[in-house]
């Protein structure tokens, strides 16, 4: 599904943050991307998720040329095809829960009452509809978490990326969190997990790996390093 | 709709300084409506004193005359004869009456009463020329003009002034300069031509205004333009006949309404200019605030545009968003302007004592201007908003 080539990210002066990165992810696949701090792997999740162009190499999603897409296309497919949750939950803190899962449904124009219908349905899913109409500050992290997860769904999108999900939240909620994200991938969601903890990563089928802006290693084909 | 209200929900959390940035258009706002009630009220004046006095009245003046400024210009005449009326009347067609006009401050005395105030020496045509109505009794006639009766036509303020209120002065003798005149008529006030005339005024026979006051020299001739005829054409008219009598120097004597009322809206006009250049210096400024405080908001919320990107806001709904919102805040002020511009007309209506009008299509117009305003100064906050990159925006803390 997404297909990347050769994929390399300059900023300037000089700045590699990706090096020369081939990866190849298809429908329904749960993948953890691993890395240290600074190894290379927000850039990686960035131009998976269409938030950023590469400098070089070639990359597709669904064999269109991504590319060649222009800055709308590109926020479209974030609209319809991607579902983001980050480590910091990055909810508008100004609107409510079913507001903040509402947002999406707005840029995609549908109805005021099915957007309203559709997020306490998906708050519902995770276990929130009694905190619909609470601010983000009232929430606990888990339970912004959760919203975060419910606004990612919103537009029903194939992937959802989620970068550190469970970095600002305590073991047993993080837990929970995961546990959450494994009954997604199982509804069949393709998953993408950006981490730098070996035991969230375990919960992927495929493990990828980067140090330094280099892919060293990927567990569906094997070591790369040499 | 609802982008609206996020856009007021915006405003309204940071209301100090919403309040603060929209001064700049408040106050230009104000002034754009006080310019409109001015510019309104005082074309409904003078529209309605047109009507009043006739569109087609014409006034042939000379210089040193009561509607210019005092010029005396060597070698030219300084008195209207009556021949020349006559030519006019014999030469132009399109005159529908023709009258000279003789004037003076004069004491008026009636039982205890004594009072100051203009005397007219007319043909008994100027009743049509100005559009006299007569309320009771009558204007005088040609024969009485032609054997120099002392007959005397009040206006309703004068003859109110002298008959102490509703007692009737018609048919009595009143007594003007040491002279008896009888009162044969009262006629309505007229519009003044000019913001000074008092509505207080009496009409008596040009012959024995002449014989009475025999220093008097004319300088004033009204006349009307027939209304089949074209009153601009009828000018021409009025002027080459005038030049045939009296040469080039006679080239400015023939004024019609809007030159009559040209002084009046010179003033208008000075005033409404100082008042848009007002207007326009605090639009301009309270713009220029408006950019200013849409920046350190894009700047305040760079984190989420970044969220609104990263869930797949397209760059045109991030440049709406901030357009509506600057937007909204200049028609905040402009509306609270409104309101303060509507206090501000009433308040420029009395000490300058000119008229104001306040109209729908002025608010219309200061709303627009004020959206206006709003949509050019949030242009460029807007735009670098909408062309923030996600990932940078989304790193923003």
């Amino acid at each position: 599904m997404i297909k990347l080539e050769n994929i390399s990210k300059v900023y300037p002066p000089k700045l590699h943050a990706l090096e020369d990165a081939s990866l190849s992810i298809s429908q329904g696949e749960f993948v953890a991307i691993m890395g240290k701090s600074g190894s290379g792997k927000s850039t990686l999740m960035n131009i998976i998720g269409f938030l950023d162009k590469p400098t070089t190499g070639h990359m597709t999603f669904l064999s269109q040329d991504v590319k060649a897409l222009t800055q709308t296309e590109l926020a479209n497919l974030r609209l319809r095809e991607i579902g983001f949750v980050f480590q910091n939950f990055n909810l508008l803190p100004r609107l409510n829960a079913w507001r903040n899962v509402a947002l999406p449904m707005a840029y995609a124009k549908l109805p005021r009452q099915k957007r309203k219908e559709n997020a306490f349905q998906l708050l519902e899913q995770v276990g929130l509809i009694d905190r619909a109409s609470h601010l983000p500050n009232k929430l606990s992290g888990g339970e912004r978490q959760r919203v975060a997860i419910a606004r990612a769904l919103a537009n029903d999108p194939n992937i959802i990326i989620a970068d550190e999900p469970t970095g600002n939240l305590d073991s047993k909620t993080g837990k929970n969190i995961m546990d959450m994200f494994c009954q997604l991938h199982q509804k069949g969601k393709t998953l993408i997990i950006v981490t730098h903890d070996a035991s969230i990563a375990s919960y992927a089928q495929r493990v990828v790996t980067v140090h330094d802006g280099k892919i060293i290693h990927d567990s569906q084909h094997g070591d790369q390093d040499d | 709709m609802e982008a609206v209200i996020i856009a007021l929900w915006n405003i309204v959390a940071n209301p100090l300084r919403s309040f603060l940035t929209t001064i700049g258009i408040v106050v230009g706002i104000a002034a754009v409506i006080v310019v409109i009630a001015i510019g309104e009220g005082n074309r409904e004046v003078i529209q309605n004193k047109i009507k009043m006095m006739g569109a087609n009245l014409l006034a042939i003046t000379l210089q040193n005359s009561e509607f210019d400024d005092g010029k005396i210009l060597a070698g030219m005449p300084t008195f209207v004869d009556l021949k020349a009326i006559a030519t006019l009347e014999k030469k132009v067609p399109a005159i529908e009456a023709i009258s000279p006009v003789l004037r003076i401050n004069s004491r008026f005395k009636y039982q205890s009463k004594s009072i100051k105030f203009f005397i007219n020496g007319t043909y008994p045509s100027y009743q049509i020329v100005r559009n006299l109505e007569v309320l009771s009794g009558r204007y005088f006639s040609v024969f009485e003009e032609k054997h120099k009766k002392r007959v005397c036509v009040l206006s309703k303020s004068a003859a109110k002034r002298l008959s102490a209120n509703g007692q009737n002065i018609l048919n009595q003798n009143i007594v003007i300069d040491g002279r008896r005149y009888k009162v044969i008529g009262i006629v309505n006030d007229l519009p003044p031509l000019q913001n000074n005339a008092k509505p207080e005024q009496a009409y008596i026979p040009y012959t024995v205004m002449k014989k009475e006051w025999p220093y008097l020299f004319l300088d004033t001739v009204y006349l009307t333009i027939d209304k089949d005829y074209a009153v601009e054409k009828s000018i021409g008219e009025v002027e080459s006949v005038l030049q045939q009598i009296y040469g080039e120097t006679s080239k400015n004597w023939v004024k019609g309404m809007t030159d009559l009322l040209k002084g009046e809206k010179a003033i208008i006009m000075q005033t409404t200019l100082i008042i848009t250049g007002v207007a326009s210096l605090s639009l301009f400024v309270g713009g220029i605030g408006i950019m200013n405080i849409m920046l350190v908001t894009v700047k305040e919320r760079t984190k989420e545009i970044g969220i609104r990107k990263a869930i797949g806001a397209t760059d045109a709904s991030i440049l709406h968003q901030f357009l509506l919102e600057g937007v909204m805040l200049c028609v905040l002020g402009g509306v609270v302007g409104t309101v303060f511009g509507i206090v501000c007309a009433q308040v420029v209506a009395e000490l300058m004592e000119i008229p104001v009008k306040i109209s729908w299509s002025a608010i219309i117009v200061a709303l627009a201007f004020s959206s206006g305003v709003g949509l050019f100064f949030s242009l460029y906050p807007a735009a670098y908003a909408s062309k923030l990159s996600p990932v940078e925006a989304l790193r923003y803390e």
